[in-house]
């Protein structure tokens, strides 16, 4: 009972020898077909024990006549023809009269059969019978009869590579069990513009053998899970309607004769934005075609790496200007500090310590407190520290002392003075700093501060009482604003690079434009102003 | 006997720097864990007072709670699972502009896991300055060639640091006393609140400079630029061995980390070294 | 003494040169095999050749026949005429499917006494088809013995037999590259490019996805004018019977409808679809091949006395509830052909939206105009139109139903057709039936009266898997007999797989009925027909089917046209004439009004279903003459 349950439900094929298989058929004009559910082309798959089949029985002609047919088919033992009734004579036999007209004509009927579940396994003939004109034709083909169980037996799973190449070999170049896929940053961009790519898709292949005696056709369905839940992951799409639009799941045919091994593949791809990095399950279940139950399933863990290139670019980026300005700095310091006389020397040093008394000081002890408080968001409270201050006494000192080098000069010594004193010494301040130093040098040389006629002097060398025109302020608060936004971006993104920390794309771009952006641009004209004032005193 | 007391203030910018580069180049917990114990012990055997010990401490906490808090929102990695959620992904404009916040467990573990970086180096770095007076570090980082002009400034910072600190208490004071609350002023009044403070601070600090540079040139300063260095005792032969492996150790690391990444982003991959991918994958 | 560099340098190259004209010279390959059954002398090849591959034979006796036979099933018979009447016309093998398949020979006449040469290569491009890295050439057969038979590939003395063929190659004209060829996987046509002859025979025109119109001349294929359409894909084109102009439709943002002048070929007028139906703005964004179905796409053009008739469809995609959705809008136009003022549209304000539309015909008199709209989203079943072509005004129309088992809701996207005589109104309805009405009574009574009902497709159920095949294409003959193609097997709607299990039988045909729904012939092709002419003189009526992929064999010699003479008493076997087989997909192949030539749009196909890429075929047109012997 259990074993007929088991095998009840397999949707089996029937398996005629080569040998019947005409070179016209029972005769010339006419030839007689049977065909199976997916014996497509070679007609050659196994029937089930104790299952039910349609098989499709087809006369076609091949001459241009009106000819009255009549078609006998007996079944061998053990096979029982269920349905349609109109052409059933008894079980074991299927009769039908019908008329063709010309060539390629064809006539035709699905007939329910049944394999009785005692039927030993083995080769059994059908014979059939053709009257047409007072002539008739006998033939035989042959099906094969095998249980589920065999089939089982036959089949075994040589190889599941993940990920495979495109011969349908592992891909050692790849990790195992591993996928990689774009940044959702680029997937973003990329989701209206998908091209078929092998880039986009990752290949798994599956080696099947088929030691049996039948050839049998397998169906293949690859499922990947989410870890915890155990549901389906949504993403996951390899078909495509007829319109374009995908629909879930993947799964494949392959069709094996006996002793023959074969490789088939699937393509795993996705175009929804949502598809995350992390760990999931992966199973492949191989099971015949159209039956239900599977009896081959291979379960393992998956690794889906995201490939963070904005980030890793902007820490390659980071690293390469700031070994570039450290370089510049050591090869071009006496064009940079040169000029510096001591008195400036003093005046940096002085600032860098105001700097290291009213920004790294409170910063370090409102971040942590804020930081605990509001999590990613102390940025705006510790901001007002870390870029406000910070640029106030930044710009005042540049229109205090306008030219290359300073800004260089009061980094380094702030940077030092945290170094020294708090021990504020880590992989990223060593890459950032320099890197700092070298954009802000940029924009102040965009900006035009440099420029001895930013702020005016009357003919006799005075200053004159005249305002800073509102357009040089502004333009000068943009380009420092662009810089300190840009620089807020790379800073974050090498945070996440090297302590791997997640933040959300909106959050950056709040950060870039509160932090870097917005606050500088509100107080480099507050910084210009206080410049002014100061140069006052310096003067004086 | 203090662990600190071994290490010269020359290793112990050395031991920051390894340990600045340690907290970035592992994934493995164990290892970040192993590391972040090995720092705590020697604070611990510092022989820091235990003021300094309680600032530790508290800078520690808040620092681990901080990163376990926004990696628990940001957690971007499956599998994940909601605790709570702080915006829902249906709430009108908000939500479907942020995709929702919530709290996920898995993101509670991954970040306890990095803020083990932020530990370790919070933790050197306070180690060593409780432990070395700056103006040994100052020293030291002169020996190690840092240039003449930059070490000049920061002397000048070291040494004018306290006083422009009570000048700022004194001015904050005096705002004070004119009602100034920053606390309740919004964000452009603390600015020109702020402007306000720094302009005496900043006048002092231009007639300081002023003063200073005739006095030091009337010291010969700028001719031959020099620091006079006292002798330095003899480092131990001991931890100079240690940290060059630990250096030697974390160079290694980075490099096969960064063959690893190629490795897994299809860049480059070579048959040799498989077995540098496995060691990274297992142990790195 | 020594020898400078350059000297031994020359020598060398002239050693070269020489050694390998020599090589080349003496280069033959000969049959590994001869059998002789019969009076029959089989030659085994197995051999690949290209173009320039020569069949050199020798012999003494009289050479009655010598086929050559090809792995494609294709076979080459070089005949003298009084021995080719005992020969059969058709030679036979078996598909991809197990189905028994035939295919007309080849047929040369030639005469051959004593030595011969066959131009092996460039005879199989001129009468067969497109030579491709797997065309082998499998044997030689004859009834004479050859002292020595072998290929070669140069030869300094070359003969050339008479030959006569029914259809020959005679040139081509490259077209240019198109960004997304056509692909194995999508069971659609893909390329809907258009070729047109004029009616003296002496022009013909191309609409090409390459986003150029070109109108070149039929004698030598020499290109007169082409016409750009910048971010366009022309997709119909019809030349006037007075041959003054050139009508072609584009899908594009715009949806443009041009009128070129045709002996210049500039504008005279155009009309901008978009205006009615909307463009990509009003939708959301689709990926991949599938971005132009947001655009207007002007199909159907077609041109009776002073009037074009013209179809301009779009899909319009929204969101809602979080899920996309189609919105299928169309309309129909008719034009004075040499203004361009419109005459009327359907619907007459605005489109129609929310159904998708067939094809738009126009009976050979002028005076109807069909149309058929039906959608399955919406579960509504196709309605009939059928229009007065004068006036727009709405003559009768009909609601059909559906076969239930199977389908919510049919679909009829090749349309209603009309029988030459107007008396006929055939639609061909995706459940397998045949719905004919007579039209005149449907006039009288305003409303469908249905003369017969032919199921053709049922679908069949294989297991729990019910497998379908369309009726894609169908036109009368003269007699007003139905000739109905059908396209790939499919699984229904509601199948639990997209995968059938068998082919349907009546899957990749051409059938020919009669109004009582009698099949009169019927002939078994083997893949999805792209498109079809039918065109008659006093004498002679041709039918061409091109054809396009078959997704579910993937056989690559399925790809080209067959030319069926409907003359020929008898069924298809009598009928058909020629195939001649593309590598690439076959898009559209018509006849000259004379019958005397055939131009074939061919199309690149990537061949390979996984990422991988596989491209056959090239983007050209050819064009061929039709002998008869």
């Amino acid at each position: 009972m259990i074993k007929r349950t088991s095998i009840i439900f397999l949707v089996l094929f029937l398996c005629l020898s080569t040998k019947a298989f005409p070179d016209a058929g029972i005769s010339d004009d006419y030839l007689i077909r049977f065909e199976l559910p997916f014996g497509i082309g070679s007609n050659q798959t196994v029937l089930g024990k104790g299952s039910y089949v349609n098989a499709l029985f087809s006369v076609e002609s091949f001459v241009h006549k009106k000819e009255d047919i009549k078609v006998d088919i007996i079944l061998p033992e053990g096979l029982k023809a269920i349905a349609p009734q109109e052409v059933i004579a008894d079980s074991g036999e299927i009769q039908a009269e019908f008329t063709l007209r010309t060539e390629n004509d064809i006539w035709y009927r699905l007939v329910q059969l049944y394999v009785q579940p005692d039927t030993l396994e083995g080769k059994y003939d059908i014979s059939y019978q053709l009257t047409f004109g007072g002539k008739v034709y006998k033939k035989t083909v042959s099906c094969w009869i095998a249980s589920q169980d065999y089939i089982k037996e036959s089949i075994h799973l040589l190889r599941f590579s993940v990920p495979a190449d495109k011969e349908g070999n592992p891909d050692l170049k790849r990790q195992e069990n591993t996928f990689v896929i774009k940044e959702a940053n680029s997937r973003l961009l990329n989701s209206f513009n998908i091209k078929k790519s092998a880039h986009d898709a990752e290949l798994i292949a599956v080696e099947l053998e088929n030691t049996g005696k039948f050839p049998v056709t397998l169906s293949l369905d690859y499922v990947i899970y989410d870890k915890n839940t155990g549901r389906p992951i949504e993403w996951l799409a390899n078909l495509r309607d007829e319109q374009g639009f995908d629909v879930p799941g993947i799964y494949t045919q392959i069709f094996l004769k006996p002793n023959q091994k074969d490789v088939t593949m699937l393509r795993i791809a996705s175009q929804d934005i949502s598809m995350m990095q992390g760990d999931y399950k992966q199973k492949l279940s191989i099971g015949v075609f159209a039956a239900e139950g599977a009896f081959i399933t291979e379960e393992r863990p998956l690794r889906v790496e995201e490939l963070n290139t904005t980030i890793a670019l902007s820490a390659i980026l980071s690293v390469v200007i700031s070994l570039l300005g450290i370089v510049g700095m050591l090869v071009f310091r006496s064009a940079l500090f040169g000029g510096l006389t001591s008195r400036e020397y003093i005046l940096i040093g002085l600032y860098a310590a105001i700097a290291f008394s009213l920004v790294s000081i409170p910063t370090t002890i409102i971040y942590n407190i804020f930081h605990a408080l509001l999590g990613p968001f102390s940025f705006l409270v510790t901001g007002i520290f870390s870029e406000m201050i910070f640029y106030l006494l930044l710009i005042s000192l540049i229109v205090l002392l306008p030219r290359r080098g300073v800004i260089l000069c009061f980094i380094f010594a702030k940077f030092l003075l945290g170094a020294v004193i708090l021990g504020k010494i880590t992989a990223l301040s060593i890459i950032w700093y320099p890197m700092r130093a070298v954009m802000l040098e940029a924009a102040l040389f965009i900006s035009g501060l440099y420029e001895k006629d930013f702020l005016p002097l009357d003919v006799s060398g005075h200053r004159k009482k005249t305002r800073i025109p509102k357009s040089k302020m502004l333009w000068v608060a943009f380009v420092f604003g662009i810089t300190d936004a840009f620089l807020a971006f790379i800073s974050l993104n090498i945070t996440m690079f090297f302590y791997r920390l997640f933040y959300a794309g909106w959050y950056i771009w709040a950060y870039v434009l509160i932090s870097g952006f917005l606050y500088t641009f509100i107080v480099v004209p507050m910084g210009i102003h206080l410049g002014q004032r100061l140069k006052k005193v310096a003067v004086d | 006997m203090k662990s600190m007391a071994l290490f010269s203030p020359r290793q112990k910018i050395v031991l920051i720097l390894i340990s600045a580069f340690y907290a970035i180049s592992t994934d493995n917990p164990h290892l970040m864990g192993g590391y972040f114990i090995f720092m705590v012990a020697l604070f611990l055997t510092a022989g820091v007072d235990s003021r300094k010990k309680r600032v530790w401490l508290a800078a520690v906490v808040l620092t681990l709670w901080g990163t376990i808090f926004s990696q628990s929102l940001f957690y971007a990695k499956m599998p994940r699972t909601i605790l709570f959620s702080l915006i829902n992904k249906d709430t009108p404009f908000v939500g479907a502009f942020t995709g929702g916040l919530n709290f996920y467990k898995e993101g509670i573990e991954y970040g306890f896991i990095q803020a083990m970086r932020f530990g370790i180096t919070l933790t050197c770095g306070l180690l060593v300055c409780f432990t070395t007076e700056s103006k040994d570090i100052l020293r030291a980082a002169i020996r190690l060639k840092l240039p003449y002009s930059l070490s000049f400034m920061v002397s000048i910072g070291l040494r004018f640091i306290p006083l422009i600190v009570a000048e700022t208490k004194t001015v904050v004071s005096a705002q004070r006393m004119r009602g100034f609350s920053p606390m309740r002023s919004g964000l452009i009044k603390p600015i020109k609140t702020a402007r306000t403070v720094l302009l005496p601070i900043l006048v002092n600090s231009i007639r300081r400079s002023s003063m200073l540079s005739l006095s030091v040139e009337s010291r010969h300063f700028g001719r031959k630029q020099a620091f006079y260095l006292p002798r330095e005792k003899k480092e131990n032969i001991f931890i100079n061995t240690a940290l060059f492996c630990l250096g030697l150790l974390i160079i290694t690391m980075g490099i096969i980390k960064a063959f690893y990444f190629l490795y897994l982003s299809s860049f480059f991959y070579l048959p040799e070294l498989r077995i540098i991918y496995s060691l990274a994958e297992k142990y790195i | 003494m020594r020898v400078p560099k350059r000297r031994i340098i020359f020598i060398l190259l002239l050693f070269i040169v020489v050694a390998g004209f020599t090589f080349l010279h003496f280069y033959r390959v000969s049959p590994f095999k001869v059998t002789e059954s019969d009076g029959i002398y089989v030659y085994s090849f197995n051999k690949k050749f290209s173009l320039s591959d020569i069949l050199i034979f020798k012999t003494e006796a009289k050479i009655g026949f010598l086929e050559l036979h090809f792995s494609n099933n294709r076979v080459m018979r070089y005949v003298r005429s009084e021995y080719g009447n005992n020969l059969s016309s058709l030679s036979e093998w078996k598909d991809v499917a197990g189905r028994t398949r035939v295919s007309p020979v080849v047929r040369i006449q030639s005469f051959f006494t004593g030595d011969g040469t066959i131009n092996l290569g460039k005879d199989y491009c001129r009468y067969s088809g497109t030579i491709n890295r797997d065309t082998v050439l499998e044997k030689v057969v004859s009834n004479v013995f050859f002292d020595e038979i072998f290929l070669t590939n140069f030869v300094i003395n070359k003969q050339a037999g008479q030959t006569v063929s029914f259809l020959e190659k005679i040139g081509e004209f490259p077209l240019r590259k198109i960004d997304t060829p056509a692909t194995i996987e999508n069971s659609h046509v893909q390329i809907w490019e258009n070729v047109c002859t004029s009616k003296d025979g002496k022009y013909f025109a191309v609409s090409s996805y390459d986003s150029y119109v070109y109108f070149l001349d039929s004698k030598d294929g020499r290109m007169l004018w082409h016409y750009h359409v910048p971010d366009g894909k022309l997709t119909s084109i019809v030349i006037s019977d007075n041959g003054k102009y050139v009508f072609a439709g584009e899908q594009s943002a715009d949806g443009n409808f041009y009128c070129l002048n045709a002996d210049t070929g500039k504008l005279v007028w155009k009309y901008s679809t978009s205006s009615d139906l909307g463009s990509i703005s009003d939708s959301l964004p689709v990926s991949g091949i599938w971005t132009g179905m947001v655009k207007p796409n002007v199909r159907d053009v077609i041109i009776r006395g002073d009037t074009v008739y013209i179809r301009s469809r779009r899909t319009r995609i929204i969101e809602v509830d979080g899920e996309r959705q189609k919105i299928k809008i169309g309309r129909i136009y008719a034009f004075d052909y040499k203004t361009g003022s419109l005459k009327w549209a359907y619907p007459k304000d605005g489109k129609m939206e929310g159904y998708r539309s067939s094809t738009l015909h126009v009976s050979a008199n002028g005076k109807y105009a069909s149309w058929v709209i039906f959608d399955w989203d919406k579960e509504v079943n196709p309605r009939v139109f059928v229009f007065d072509a004068g006036t727009g005004n709405i003559l009768w129309q009909y609601q059909c139903d559906t076969v239930a088992k199977y389908f919510k809701t049919s679909t009829a996207y090749s349309g209603a057709i009309f029988s030459p005589d107007a008396k006929f109104v055939s639609v061909a309805l995706n459940d397998g039936r045949l719905v004919i009405f007579d039209n005149n009574k449907s006039l009288k009574k305003g409303r469908g009266v249905v003369h017969n009902i032919i199921s053709l497709t049922t679908p069949i159920e294989a297991g729990t898997v019910p497998v379908m095949t369309y009726m894609t294409r169908s036109v009368f003959t003269r007699n007003n007999q139905l000739v109905v193609l059908t396209g790939h097997t499919y699984t229904t709607p509601f199948a639990s797989t997209k995968q059938p299990p068998l082919y349907h039988p009546n899957s990749t045909s051409i059938f020919c009925l009669d109004m009582d729904g009698e099949l009169l012939w019927r002939f078994t092709a083997g893949s999805n027909p792209s498109s079809f002419d039918l065109k008659y003189d006093q004498d002679n009526e041709y039918l061409l089917v091109s054809f396009a992929h078959n997704v579910r064999s993937q056989d690559i010699n399925e790809h080209g046209f067959y030319v069926f003479d409907l003359t020929k008493k008898g069924g298809s076997f009598s009928k058909i004439k020629a195939f001649y087989h593309t590598d690439g997909i076959c898009v559209d192949a018509q006849l000259t009004h004379d019958l005397n030539k055939v131009f074939a749009i061919e199309a690149v196909i990537d061949m390979d279903d996984t990422p991988r890429v596989d491209y056959r075929g090239k983007h050209r047109v050819s064009f061929f003459e039709i002998k008869n012997d």
